[in-house]
């Protein structure tokens, strides 16, 4: 930096010291964070409703396509996708994992479920 | 208050995990700058600077699952802010055009991104301070830079990324702005 910019670098400052912030300015997005926090304590213990081995294999005798497509996406949004997929091909005793695609309820369907 | 120990990419990501005591160290950190840096970018008053301040927060939380904490939070939060000022920028002048075109007054776009023509249009605050006048000379994308490397400190290559464009053009357009910025400072002085 030269001298004007080191100049330039304490008006700049010197200005910013000026500047008196109101308090309500982080109220909003406190707000947003509080209500993303109670929202994911729901989602999550929906999920650990969900993860239950039993439950997917009675949603596919039942053809339950909706529940298996909840479980999957609900498990993706914690856990990764991966491991959602891998939860519910093993609850239902399938050999092929479905990857790392969140499947839509039509997929499942197509799929036999 | 932040401690040393705890990087702004600590903070974003426990800010993640829904931690407000991070978000509110972010915002001691970053609120000012912010704030700052919407005012001098935007040429706007404070009160505008504030409310793009306050949505700059929102914004954070409800994207910062998006952050990649290998990389530098500062340039990614800077990255978003100068995208929000950008549009601020852009909505303004369409409601000056758009103000224009239907009453026909003379409004001008200037305001926002060029040399002032009307001093009556402007707020006599701002022509009472040396810097701000000179900034107003420059276009948006000059401001930004100056501020980004001059205010900021970022290297030309972190500026680069924040605005997406070449290394070249950085300092293409801080060359020039510094020159400007010089030759109109001296008057003041």
């Amino acid at each position: 930096m030269n001298s004007f910019e080191k100049d330039l670098e304490h008006l700049f400052r010197a200005d910013e010291q000026e500047m008196k912030l109101p308090n309500s300015l982080l109220n909003a997005a406190k707000q947003e964070l509080d209500h993303q926090n109670k929202q994911h304590i729901a989602q999550n213990s929906f999920f650990i409703a969900y993860k239950k081995p039993w439950l997917y294999k009675l949603a596919a005798a039942a053809c339950i396509t909706s529940f298996i497509y909840i479980g999957v996406k609900d498990a993706a949004f914690f856990e990764g996708s991966k491991h959602s997929t891998n939860l519910v091909a093993d609850s239902l005793h399938t050999t092929s994992a479905f990857g790392d695609t969140i499947f839509t309820a039509d997929t499942l369907r197509l799929k036999g479920f | 208050m932040k401690t040393t120990n705890t990087t702004d990419e600590q903070l974003a990501l426990e800010l993640k995990q829904g931690s407000m005591q991070a978000l509110e160290q972010l915002y001691a950190v970053y609120g000012k700058p912010m704030a700052y840096f919407f005012k001098r970018f935007t040429n706007n008053c404070n009160e505008k600077a504030f409310d793009l301040t306050q949505d700059l927060f929102v914004r954070l939380v409800q994207k910062i699952h998006l952050y990649d904490e290998s990389k530098s939070f500062k340039s990614w939060f800077y990255s978003m802010a100068y995208n929000m000022g950008k549009n601020a920028i852009r909505n303004e002048v369409n409601r000056a055009e758009l103000i224009q075109n239907h009453l026909g007054h003379e409004v001008q776009k200037e305001l926002v991104l060029g040399p002032p023509e009307n001093n009556n249009l402007y707020d006599q605050q701002l022509l009472k301070n040396s810097l701000k006048s000179a900034l107003k000379t420059l276009s948006y994308k000059h401001r930004a830079v100056v501020i980004l490397r001059v205010k900021e400190g970022f290297s030309i290559a972190d500026i680069a990324s924040i605005l997406e464009i070449s290394e070249g053009t950085v300092k293409s357009r801080l060359h020039y702005a510094l020159k400007v910025l010089e030759d109109l400072l001296k008057e003041f002085k």
